[in-house]
């Protein structure tokens, strides 16, 4: 077996791509899952469970099952592919773009479903003493509600980076695998060891691990809880 | 000065309905809601604050309306003014005794008050012997202690009343007694009226000058508490008579 020489490179080219697609796409998730959790916890509307189940999905579909979804609406004759491609001249097929979605709507469960068991962790006493103590809807969010399901919701954003992080077959569906312009941690280990290069797989699989287990060990700090309630 | 409370409201849970057809009007310093746990008192106090929504009635608090079904009027809860203090607190677990009291007059990006309001939480701070735990959290400190929070905190923003859900069932027995006391003073120093509720004959006996009996939904009774026979020549409440009514209240024929 021969050797192939490790570059640095080979490394931080696609390490440094990771962590771009994965952190966009887990401020999207964050930003998104907040706030339909916020909707699903403190608020009654019609369908909402089946509106949980839906967003729950990426998590039990299989990742090329999403990226086909994906393709077919994103693509070029996708009803949202055309309509970008017409009025805005965008595709994102085959686009680091493309594989900062795939990644947002794979992580986005993780974020929706911990901030929701955390918003709903929140008791309605303690909103309720706000709005008596004058404080709006707005004020009672970020003065009480989400200060206390905080924790819970950054445990579910690293849970989320780690998702985004490791995600492959979306994102390979979508946006391809083109060195340094789409080709992720994850589907650069794929390709090294598809081309016999082991050396650069086995230095990818190593800070892979690393990068994850630091992203869990963060997250399990965040659970645990701080405040104790009176 | 007074209380108008005129509300009806039907809830559903679980396949039952449980319907809420108050009316009663007070103007004492100390008014007690009185009823078994189920009748509807807590309901009934967060429909006064407007945690709770009504289908209709009338609420009125020291002439101003709070609520009026007929005219369509609704003040929020947050313009009420109303000074509310939970069965077991709610002091948000994540701000200190401090930041608790001060908490209706920050605004969301800074805990730092304005000096007249940071000043009048030193006063409450002062007034309620808690000073030495200001930089605690909730968690750090006894239940007595905790109660005190919840008034103070209560009392920051001058609410026109204080109503108060169960005041002393989260304490000891020792401690309950001390607390009424506090509770009187409390009274006279802000000179602020309170509407609380219980289930303990002590309370009624120590505190209420007027006590409201309250029944699977409905007002069963209203005693003025203030006149004798109700208390001795030296102002303090004969018992035996309140404990007549109590009893009679809850459907047990007195001996």
């Amino acid at each position: 077996m021969y050797s192939f020489p490790v570059t640095l490179e080979a490394v931080t080219v696609p390490l440094l791509l990771s962590l771009k697609v994965a952190g966009i796409a887990t401020f999207i998730a964050s930003v998104m899952g907040i706030s339909v959790a916020w909707l699903a916890a403190k608020r009654d509307f019609w369908g909402k469970e089946v509106l949980d189940a839906l967003l729950t999905l990426p998590v039990v579909l299989p990742p090329t099952v999403l990226g086909y979804y994906l393709l077919v609406l994103l693509g070029r004759r996708g009803p949202i592919g055309s309509w970008l491609e017409t009025y805005f001249g965008i595709n994102l097929i085959f686009t680091w773009q493309g594989a900062v979605i795939a990644a947002s709507i794979v992580a986005f469960p993780l974020v929706y479903k911990s901030a929701r068991s955390a918003f709903e962790g929140v008791s309605r006493r303690y909103e309720d003493a706000s709005r008596v103590l004058g404080k709006n809807e707005f004020q009672v969010f970020s003065l009480v509600t989400f200060p206390l399901a905080i924790r819970g919701i950054l445990a579910g954003s690293m849970l989320a980076f780690a998702r985004a992080l490791g995600e492959f077959g979306a994102t390979l569906m979508v946006a391809g695998s083109l060195p340094g312009k789409t080709q992720t941690l994850s589907i650069a280990v794929y390709e090294a060891v598809q081309a016999g290069h082991d050396q650069v797989a086995n230095f990818l699989v190593v800070v892979t691990s690393i990068v994850c287990i630091v992203v869990l060990l963060a997250s399990n700090y965040f659970l645990k809880p701080k405040y104790r309630e009176a | 000065m007074g209380v108008e409370v005129d509300v009806q409201q039907t809830f559903r849970s679980g396949g039952h309905d449980f319907s809420l057809n108050i009316q009663f009007s007070c103007d004492e310093n100390i008014t007690v809601l009185f009823g078994q746990s189920g009748a509807g008192k807590s309901l009934l106090l967060k429909i006064i604050a407007g945690l709770q929504d009504t289908q209709t009635g009338k609420i009125v608090i020291n002439g101003r309306v709070l609520f009026d079904s007929s005219e369509g009027i609704n003040i929020p809860s947050r313009y009420r003014r109303i000074g509310f203090l939970f069965q077991d607190y709610a002091l948000f677990p994540h701000m200190t005794v401090g930041e608790n009291i001060g908490f209706s007059k920050r605004s969301i990006f800074s805990k730092r008050l304005i000096e007249k309001d940071a000043e009048r939480v030193r006063e409450l701070l002062e007034i309620f012997q808690i000073k030495d735990f200001s930089k605690k959290y909730p968690s750090e400190i006894s239940g007595g202690q905790r109660q005190r929070v919840g008034l103070a905190r209560a009392l920051l923003q001058k609410p026109d009343i204080l109503l108060l859900d169960e005041p002393f069932s989260a304490l000891d027995p020792l401690l309950r007694i001390q607390m009424r006391a506090e509770l009187k003073k409390i009274q006279s120093i802000f000179n602020i009226p309170i509407l609380f509720i219980t289930h303990d004959p002590q309370d009624v006996a120590e505190l209420g000058e007027r006590l409201v009996l309250i029944k699977q939904g409905l007002v069963s009774g209203s005693v003025d508490l203030s006149n004798p026979p109700y208390r001795d020549s030296l102002g303090k409440p004969v018992r035996p008579e309140i404990r007549k009514i109590l009893l009679s209240a809850a459907g047990v024929s007195s001996a």
